[in-house]
């Protein structure tokens, strides 16, 4: 009980805690349909309540660990997040406040009223709307919190038999011991001047008698150093921060590349492209499959695949322009997956049944996402192209003239690929489900970009849209590709698609959507204003 | 009328014409994605997906490929790749056109034990039966109509049937989206047993409902760990948490008993709008109404949004009574001597030539958690036994089988799988318009020849 004193003690003075407890984070855990290292199960338990991977400065595995052997203390610590000011105001709490303590909700004397709603609404089978989606995350809020601060979401010793691990509140004397000794450890290490010699050691013999039980289904270390590593370095971060890099020492230079500016952002884009792919392979290490199967996945997919085709251009083309352009969009997706941790869910996760062993099924969401890719690629250029229109029309006409010929490449790639890709995911769904076009609306989507972008190419050929009218609307085409890829999932939510499915985000995207339709109006005001004048 | 055809010819095979189709084939299918958003899958093909304006639109757009290719004659070697796309389009067209009107694509339901041969498709089905004793009916009907409300609702044009002298069938209203509804009403009848309606509840729970006495075991509600019994007579064997309920004389008042298991824990006498707490559960239970006679009916209540338990609803007149029959079941009208008319609103079963048994249904799940890995069921066709597993169909007789998907019960074990059944003879057409249009495409793109001009 004394350490739960000093614990509480060095708890309440709400400063970085003194010790080292990184023992603690390479404890295996089951959650979620695998086992993971417990720093993996934290950051996730502290994301859903909390909103963010750390409190206050302190890890999250420290906070988390913690909530199960203080939940006295935590219960009155502000630590669960509401944004909905509808759902404080139901629950009368402040609505001033973003962050509640777990006490004040639970004994919110509307809660049982609101979950019963949350339940009637469910039961008839209607789509959620924001509203309940707020209870629904309350509801899992709450839930991951009591798990933890009750111990049974603590699965922390692998069965002799069978595949469930056992919890910390089903332990027997002897593994009530090896985990005492943990938290005795942990007590030592955020004491004064503690150096987590003890945790370490500790954690060291729960682990060995643990992988005793069953080493068949217990994690190696070297997959928890891995995982450890891959959550601890963040590559697709690094890669981002070399991409922007790049992308800014690219327009410094300008349209040659040419100088020691030129140089640099290549040596930058290569080693960010190799950190892209270095996170693509621990992730595909980690779960055993290609990530391409959520919404953060498939953005960092599209960034990787923006890089590739920029560098296969600039091999056949030499034009400098595909590789700026490439940078600046691969940065742009790595930066929106980095920063949208509750949007764009980073948490590695097992695949759902009608996803799993299909390599067909792989091989159609990557062509489709490299697709998305070129299509991406030709935004950007457009976008540089609209912008010399903006500057100046007639003292650009050869720059123009090139870039609407990459944005037009770029253009074609992606509509084969978006063909091919739609076609095997038809061949796929015929395959798996029998049918080869049903128009469900992810299909529907791909389908409705891949004839917007055909509309836009043969409008081209039959002399309807110059240099022009072709950027104007490649760049506008691209709203397509963010519905299909992003709206279907996060605004239609309807459909086959359904493991995809997410929320939020939307007032981003449509802010996005409506800020590139201003600049191809103004450009389009400008250009036309000057003909006017010429005439 | 050279001129005529020429003309026709030019702007038939005008690629602004193409640029046209393909800007409204976008616009429609954006349409059709926002009605499913809004309403539901179904919807969204009657209304667009298989309108008549879709269909008009992707003909348009075949006649136009077809234009442009013969616009090109005599063809050159330069011109394949151009060639091989647009051909692949219009096979894909084609073998889409032949999958919609010869193929197959029904569901098959079954529990764990059930044997099936038949599949239901999406096609309706208005169905006549007359039964004799007014419970068994006959197997051959006196009337079976393929029909399709939604496209052409009978407030439109009403649809009547008289198929003998004095039966006149009618129906008078589709609701697409309608909930089911139990109602218990006052009831004529002499066999009809009494109802009470009541209201059971406590800070965590509210339910109000009636039981009815069917006549046979006594009434019961039964609502998770406890239950609501009427009977008439003697009071019943008890089985876990009950109250059980005893109208006296004309209901003025109930008498009632409260078990717990088989213990007799309180009784004593209650009138309508009176209320008691229960032992167990600190449950609230009030007495709202009764009825001496009751029997239950079936209402659908039209919705204007279709939900997950949502279905669609006719409402049928015979010989001037009118009833609500709800998608896949089907309503009696009683005649005078017993005997009954039975009117049915069904999807279409189409026999798939084979019985298949369902022996067993599996769910995998990711270890120690309820996430779903897999699912897959046993299956026996002719003394044999095959799995059926997502993204591992069966092939038979012509048909794929493939696993769809499955239903749990409250314990949340699986009882019942559905299959997806399919025929599909437009498949070849489909796969080598594909082959055709991805291979044309890339050539057609990566060819240096055909120099633009990037003024």
């Amino acid at each position: 009980m004394k350490y739960f004193v000093a614990l509480t003690l060095i708890l309440f003075s709400e400063q970085v805690l003194a010790g080292n407890t990184d023992s603690l984070k390479k404890l295996p855990i089951q959650a979620g349909g695998r086992s993971k290292p417990f720093d993996s199960f934290a950051r996730e338990a502290l994301r859903i309540v909390y909103g963010k991977s750390t409190y206050k400065k302190k890890e999250a595995s420290e906070v988390v660990f913690t909530w199960s052997v203080l939940p006295g203390h935590w219960n009155d610590v502000e630590i669960v997040e509401i944004s909905r000011t509808d759902l404080k105001k139901n629950l009368k709490l402040d609505e001033a406040q973003k962050y509640f303590s777990p006490k004040a909700i639970l004994s919110s004397p509307r809660l049982s009223l609101v979950m019963q709603e949350l339940e009637s609404s469910q039961a008839e089978g209607k789509k959620l709307d924001p509203y309940f989606q707020a209870v629904q995350r309350l509801k899992g809020q709450l839930d991951t919190y009591q798990a933890v601060a009750t111990g049974v979401s603590l699965s922390l010793v692998p069965p002799q038999s069978g595949d469930r691990w056992i919890t910390v509140r089903e332990f027997d004397e002897v593994w009530a011991g090896r985990y005492s000794a943990i938290v005795q450890g942990f007590a030592d290490a955020v004491k004064e001047g503690g150096d987590g010699a003890k945790l370490d050691e500790a954690v060291n013999a729960f682990i060995a008698a643990a992988r005793a039980e069953n080493p068949n289904i217990y994690p190696t270390d070297l997959v928890v150093a891995a995982e450890l590593h891959y959550s601890a370095f963040h590559p697709f971060r690094w890669s981002w921060v070399l991409y922007l890099l790049a992308a800014i020492l690219f327009l410094i230079s300008g349209f040659g590349l040419k100088g020691w500016t030129g140089k640099w952002g290549w040596a930058f884009v290569i080693s960010g492209f190799i950190l892209n792919s270095y996170g693509f392979g621990l992730r595909i290490y980690l779960t055993g499959r290609p990530p391409v199967s959520n919404m953060y996945e498939s953005v960092i997919w599209v960034a990787w695949g923006v890089i590739l085709f920029a560098m296969i251009f600039e091999y056949l083309k030499r034009r400098e322009i595909f590789i700026l352009s490439a940078s600046i969009a691969a940065a742009l997706c790595l930066i929106v997956a980095d920063v949208s941790p509750t949007v764009l869910d980073p948490t590695l996760q097992p695949l759902q049944p009608v996803l799993r062993s299909n390599l067909w099924l792989i091989v159609h969401v990557m062509t489709i996402t490299l697709g998305y890719s070129a299509f991406a690629l030709s935004f950007v250029i457009g976008n540089i192209g609209l912008y010399y229109y903006l500057k100046n029309e007639k003292g650009n006409l050869k720059r123009i003239g090139d870039l609407t010929e990459a944005t037009y490449r770029a253009v074609q790639v992606g509509v084969v690929l978006l063909a091919a890709g739609t076609i095997l995911g038809g061949v796929w769904a015929d395959y798996s489900w029998g049918r080869f076009w049903g128009w469900d609306p992810k299909e529907t989507w791909a389908f409705i970009a891949l004839v917007g972008y055909l509309a836009v190419l043969h409008g081209r050929l039959s002399g309807w849209l110059r240099n022009f009218g072709f950027l104007v609307t490649t760049v506008i085409s691209f709203s397509l590709v963010v519905m299909a890829w992003y709206g279907v999932n996060f605004v239609l939510g309807a459909g086959l698609h359904s493991y995809g499915f997410g929320g939020g985000g939307v007032e981003y995207v449509a802010g996005a959507i409506a800020l590139e339709f201003v600049f191809v109006a103004l450009v389009i005001t400008v250009r036309q204003s000057r003909l006017k004048k010429k005439k | 009328m050279r001129n005529l055809w020429a003309a026709i010819q030019k702007s038939l095979s005008s690629l602004k014409l193409a640029v046209i189709v393909l800007i409204a084939l976008a616009g429609l299918s954006i349409w059709g994605t926002i009605v499913e958003s809004k309403y539901d899958a179904r919807t969204a093909q009657e209304l667009v997906y298989h309108s008549t304006l879709m269909y008009f639109t992707i003909a348009l757009l075949g006649i136009n490929l077809l234009f442009v290719m013969l616009d090109r004659w005599p063809w050159k070697k330069r011109h394949i790749p151009f060639l091989l796309a647009h051909i692949g389009i219009i096979m894909m067209i084609i073998g889409s056109y032949i999958t919609r009107e010869w193929g197959v694509d029904g569901t098959m339901a079954f529990r764990i034990g059930q044997t099936r041969n038949w599949v239901s498709t999406s096609d309706t089905y208005l169905n006549l039966y007359y039964s004799k004793d007014g419970n068994l009916f006959l197997p051959q009907s006196l009337l079976s109509k393929k029909v399709n409300f939604f496209k052409n609702p009978p407030e439109v044009e009403p649809l009547v049937f008289e198929p003998k002298k004095d039966i006149k069938l009618k129906v008078t209203a589709y609701a697409p989206y309608a909930l089911r509804e139990e109602k218990v009403i006052e009831s004529n009848d002499f066999s009809a047993g009494p109802a009470i309606r009541f209201v059971l509840q406590n800070q965590f729970t509210s339910v109000t409902d009636w039981v009815l006495n069917s006549g046979v075991n006594g009434g019961v509600k039964q609502f998770g760990p406890a239950r609501v019994v009427l009977v008439e007579g003697k009071w019943m064997e008890s089985q876990g948490n009950e109250i059980q309920l005893r109208p006296k004389g004309s209901g003025k008042t109930i008498e009632y008993r409260i078990y717990s298991k088989k213990h007799k824990m309180q009784s004593g006498l209650i009138r309508p709008g009176e209320s008691f707490v229960t032992p167990w559960m600190q449950m609230n239970f009030r007495v709202l109404k009764y009825l001496a006679k009751g029997q239950s009916e079936i209402l659908y209540k039209e919705i204007e949004r279709p939900t997950d338990r949502s279905i669609d609803a006719i409402q049928v007149d015979l010989n001037g009574k009118n009833k609500w029959v709800g998608l896949n079941s089907f309503a009696r009208f009683y005649n005078s001597d017993g005997s009954a008319y039975i009117v049915s609103y069904a999807n279409n079963k189409l026999s798939v030539g084979l019985e298949m048994t369902l022996k067993e249904f599996r769910v995998g799940r990711y270890p120690g958690s309820g996430m779903a890995k897999s699912y897959e069921s046993e299956v026996e066709v002719q003394g044999k036994t095959h799995l059926i597993s997502m993204n591992e169909p069966l092939k038979m007789n012509g048909f794929t089988f493939y696993q769809s998907s499955f239903q749990e019960n409250e314990r949340g074990e699986p009882v019942l799988s559905i299959l997806s059944v399919n025929y599909d003879p437009g498949r070849f057409l489909k796969y080598v318009g594909s082959i055709l249009l991805v291979l044309g495409a890339i050539v057609l793109f990566y060819s240096k020849n055909r120099k633009r001009r990037w003024d």
